[in-house]
């Protein structure tokens, strides 16, 4: 009989342990951070996984990274002499300071029951805030910085007294940037061109084998495309103005498995082809937030990316390359960029292919690299693989694009994410996408804001800084056997 | 211990082990294959043999599924893992057995595994190691081999400088139970430098030693030098090769002195499409003297047998379907040259992307025995194929081929009589991931 008690216990526990779970806060040590101690970045190790196990609980669930989490522990770690203190804040994804709590101690010897103590009143704190927002209360307003899209994940909460929920966005509504209506054509790739007189802005998307021109004012208009055939597939857009001040608007195509890259520029209203065949990826971007130049980079025999990144300049379809850029691990042109500290240490930032962001010192040595994953594109071009076709299946080889990395002229790094349910090997369908700001802090980058989840997958995004607006690209319907699909573009304000 | 102890010890675990996930957690990435090949054909099928006169048209449907699982530790360190499951419709079912399970009732046991290697880049020296049963070729378009072996592979860069050092163990005579003699081994030295954005030329020293055979140890040694150059709108390639030494798969062992060449071009013409040419030199042997000028080539089974009776070499860059092995082969994988030796291949191919959905190539090639020996012709034979690929989703294409060979004198005939020229069509749906 006793041994029928425990057998039934025991299959009552799941019972009662699986509905625990779901009212269980989800929270992440992001980093204690220790000033006055030896071995500092063991010891802010140590401490954030100690944090993290003692607060780990029935009611706290420790989650092994921000974005999984609804509340984000931050602290420090000071000595005095011989006396510490430790300090802690809680906050909801969204940024909202949930708790604050301290302890000190008088020896080392302290530490540890007081990382306890800490865990303890946190805990307190949190399952208090927990239990009060099984009521309902009303949403954050976002009337006090209505411009400002820095955001948590959790952006769905339970409408007061009914059964339905809606996104926050909507419920605070959507005063804080400008959306555009269906464009048709999923794209790719987007590229910024001129500011016009009126205020409006020029704006390029991409397709596979399509470039669009629009004007961007109160709404999107259509000025021309160009179709540009099967035999090449886009893989970059980039504008970059030319001195006699028209724009240059660079296509860089993969045909037959090599870059034939064009030129484009609008005349009346017109696009029209000014340069063709230039076998170079290029991209026009601000390296450590400087002015923004051209660069190209060559495809090699062996490499998809060969060589250093070098500026560029065109002169008709021949393309002159000066001021080598070394590339770290896994640096292309298309994932790399470059910041500087307030030393004016310049250091290299690269998603890799696994997603992680990657920095790296002047010596191209490692020094930081990112927990979670970022970047995520659709976009790929194939090589011929024909010799390894009897392993893979295929008689080409996927190449992924990836997001850009954007630095803006006070060292911020900003980077697209894109996530999704269905994301295996060479399969990629994502199916919602957010762009991260991150600053450096001297030993790691610092997340500072990040925009909402956009419903969709996210192709791309540009940061316009003289306007300090965010331009985020959406794929709101995926192209099909006979249609294009359609597109949206927000814009978003950032303070 | 009491409850509340027990309790607490469970507790402080569960915690540890919550906290500890993510940092020993492995990434997992998933890639595969599913290829259903539905072929009517005279001469293409999973049984052995040669060309027949009066062959009779046969319909095959055959499937093959790949599931590559990685575990990466991290972006130095992971481990590989390919495995497939192969089967004709109908084959057999409730089986214990590779390449089946077709039948109705299905229910086989027929999973391969196909690659176990660690991938990873010593802390070290810098190099990238990969250690197991994996997938490798010679830097010579597949004509010594590529196929998967167990082996290590270490390649490391030195600037534009590509170098690989690698050692297989081919086949233990013991079998099943390997007694580390009668060996037949491969030593892999490989160099490549990127002499600029155009131009990378290789060169090459392969070792195969073996004593399976022989109470001896004998080795074939094999130089050679590769080149790739981009031209304006045309990418060529060449390589030529040599071989010394000892002959392979042979008890006799004579010596050898044979002779690799080949040149290729592709030309890319834009909106009309791509141009390819090519040519493959294998030299062959007459039979006189007591070296041969044969070219050798691998094979994955020599214990029983001298003769090559599978082929661990291929040349699948012709595009051929029937004259040489077809790279979509799967049971069905037989072609009038087999085992890449004294031949003269001639290949010229068109490739056409009507739209961003639909391809199209067509290609003619020409055999030829170098040494013809008793044979009153050299001739092989004259491919002409067609395939049109139609991209259904990004990662689904379905394919529609057409082969048909006009036999030459020179085609072994298994009857003896006149061979009835080998065609093959084929409906294709190729998923990869």
């Amino acid at each position: 009989m006793k041994k029928m008690i425990i057998l039934l216990a025991a299959l009552l526990v799941p019972l009662t342990v699986v509905p625990s779970f779901a009212a269980q806060i989800r929270l992440f040590v992001a980093g204690i951070s220790a000033t006055g101690v030896q071995n500092r970045d063991e010891m802010q190790a140590t401490l954030q996984t100690l944090l993290a196990s003692r607060l780990n609980g029935d009611s706290i669930a420790a989650v092994g990274s921000a974005s999984e989490a609804d509340v984000v522990v931050t602290g420090t770690y000071v000595i005095f002499g011989k006396i510490f203190s430790l300090d802690a804040i809680a906050k909801t994804a969204a940024g909202k300071t949930v708790t604050r709590a301290f302890v000190q101690g008088e020896s080392q010897d302290e530490l540890i029951p007081a990382v306890g103590k800490l865990a303890d009143k946190l805990s307190a704190e949190l399952v208090k805030m927990s239990s009060n927002s099984q009521k309902p209360v009303p949403a954050p307003s976002m009337v006090a910085r209505p411009n400002v899209t820095i955001s948590g994940t959790s952006a769905v909460l339970p409408v007061s007294g009914g059964d339905f929920i809606k996104p926050r966005e909507q419920e605070t509504n959507t005063t804080n940037g400008w959306l555009s209506k269906r464009l048709i054509g999923a794209a790719n790739l987007m590229a910024i061109g001129k500011t016009l007189p009126d205020g409006g802005r020029e704006i390029f998307l991409a397709e596979a084998h399509r470039i669009t021109f629009y004007r961007q004012g109160n709404d999107m208009t259509l000025v021309s495309e160009a179709e540009l055939g099967s035999e090449g597939k886009i893989i970059s857009l980039d504008t970059f103005p030319v001195n006699d001040g028209s724009l240059d608007v660079y296509v860089t195509m993969i045909n037959a498995g090599e870059p034939s890259s064009q030129v484009w520029q609008v005349k009346n209203d017109k696009l029209v082809l000014v340069a063709e065949k230039m076998p170079f990826y290029f991209r026009s971007a601000s390296l450590a937030g400087g002015a923004k130049k051209l660069y190209a980079q060559a495809v090699g025999r062996e490499d998809d990316f060969y060589g250093d990144v070098a500026e560029a300049t065109r002169n008709g379809s021949t393309v002159i390359m000066k001021n080598p850029i070394k590339m770290p691990r896994y640096g292309t042109i298309y994932n790399f960029n470059q910041f500087r500290d307030h030393d004016g240490t310049t250091f290299t930032v690269v998603i890799d292919p696994d997603g992680y962001l990657i920095v790296y010192d002047q010596e191209m040595k490692e020094l930081w690299r990112s927990n979670d994953k970022f970047g995520g594109s659709e976009l790929y071009f194939q090589k011929d693989d024909t010799i390894n076709a009897r392993v893979t299946g295929s008689i080409y080889r996927w190449v992924f694009m990836n997001q850009r990395i954007q630095i803006s002229s006070r060292g911020e790094i900003l980077v697209g994410k894109n996530d999704g349910f269905w994301v295996l090997g060479n399969s990629r369908s994502y199916k919602r996408g957010a762009v991260y700001c991150f600053v450096w802090n001297g030993s790691s980058l610092e997340e500072k804001w990040r925009t909402r989840e956009t419903q969709n997958y996210m192709p791309d995004y540009s940061f316009d800084e003289a306007r300090n607006e965010l331009l985020i690209l959406q794929t709101v319907q995926r192209p099909g056997i006979t249609t294009r699909g359609a597109s949206s573009l927000s814009i978003k304000k950032v303070e | 211990m009491n409850f509340k102890k027990a309790a607490t010890i469970a507790t402080a675990v569960g915690a540890l082990a919550a906290v500890s996930v993510p940092a020993f957690a492995l990434e997992n990435e998933f890639h595969g294959m599913y290829r259903l090949r539905a072929m009517m054909s005279n001469y293409e099928n999973a049984a052995g043999g040669a060309l027949l006169d009066d062959a009779s048209t046969l319909t095959v449907f055959e499937q093959r599924a790949r599931l590559q699982y990685t575990a990466k530790a991290n972006a130095d360190l992971k481990l590989v893992t390919q495995f497939e499951i192969d089967s004709s419709w109908g084959d057999a079912a409730y089986s214990n057995g590779r390449g089946t399970g077709g039948a109705m009732g299905a229910d086989t046991v027929n999973l391969e595994t196909k690659h176990v290697y660690l991938d990873y880049n010593c802390p070290l020296t810098g190099a990238n190691f990969k250690v197991g049963i994996q997938a490798q070729s010679d830097a010579y378009k597949g004509v010594l081999f590529n196929d998967d072996l167990a082996g290590i592979f270490a390649a490391k860069k030195f600037g534009a400088v590509t170098a690989t050092a690698g050692f297989a163990r081919l086949e233990d005579a013991g079998n099943a139970s390997p007694v580390g003699k009668k060996t037949n081994d491969l030593f892999l030295l490989d160099a490549k430098f990127a002499v600029s954005k155009d131009l990378s030329v290789g060169g090459s020293y392969y070792l195969v030693r073996t004593d399976i055979l022989q109470a001896k140890a004998s080795d074939m040694h094999m130089v050679g030098v590769n080149a790739a150059a981009k031209f304006g709108i045309v990418n060529a390639d060449a390589f030529v090769a040599y071989q010394g030494g000892k002959e392979l798969y042979s008890a006799t062992r004579r010596d050898v002195s044979a002779f690799a060449a080949q040149v290729g071009a592709k030309v890319n013409l834009d909106k009309a499409g791509t141009v390819r040419a090519d040519v493959l030199y294998l030299s062959g042997d007459d039979g006189a003297g007591s070296t041969t000028n044969a070219w050798q080539t691998m094979d994955s089974g020599v214990t029983s047998s001298a003769a090559l009776t599978s082929a661990s070499n291929n040349y699948y860059g012709s595009k051929m379907m029937l004259l040489v092995r077809n790279v979509y082969n799967m049971d069905s994988d037989k072609a009038l040259v087999y085992n890449l030796s004294n031949l003269t291949l001639l290949t010229a191919g068109y490739d056409a992307k009507i739209s961003d959905k639909l391809g199209a190539s067509v290609n003619l090639g020409y055999a030829m025995l170098n040494e013809k020996g008793a044979l009153s012709s050299s001739s092989i034979g004259t491919e002409l194929n067609a395939q049109v690929d139609y991209k259904m989703f990004d990662n689904l294409t379905a394919s529609l081929q057409a082969a048909y060979v006009f036999v030459g004198d020179g085609a072994v005939n298994g009857t003896g009589k006149g061979a009835d020229d080998p065609y093959l069509t084929a409906l294709m749906l190729n998923y990869t991931f």
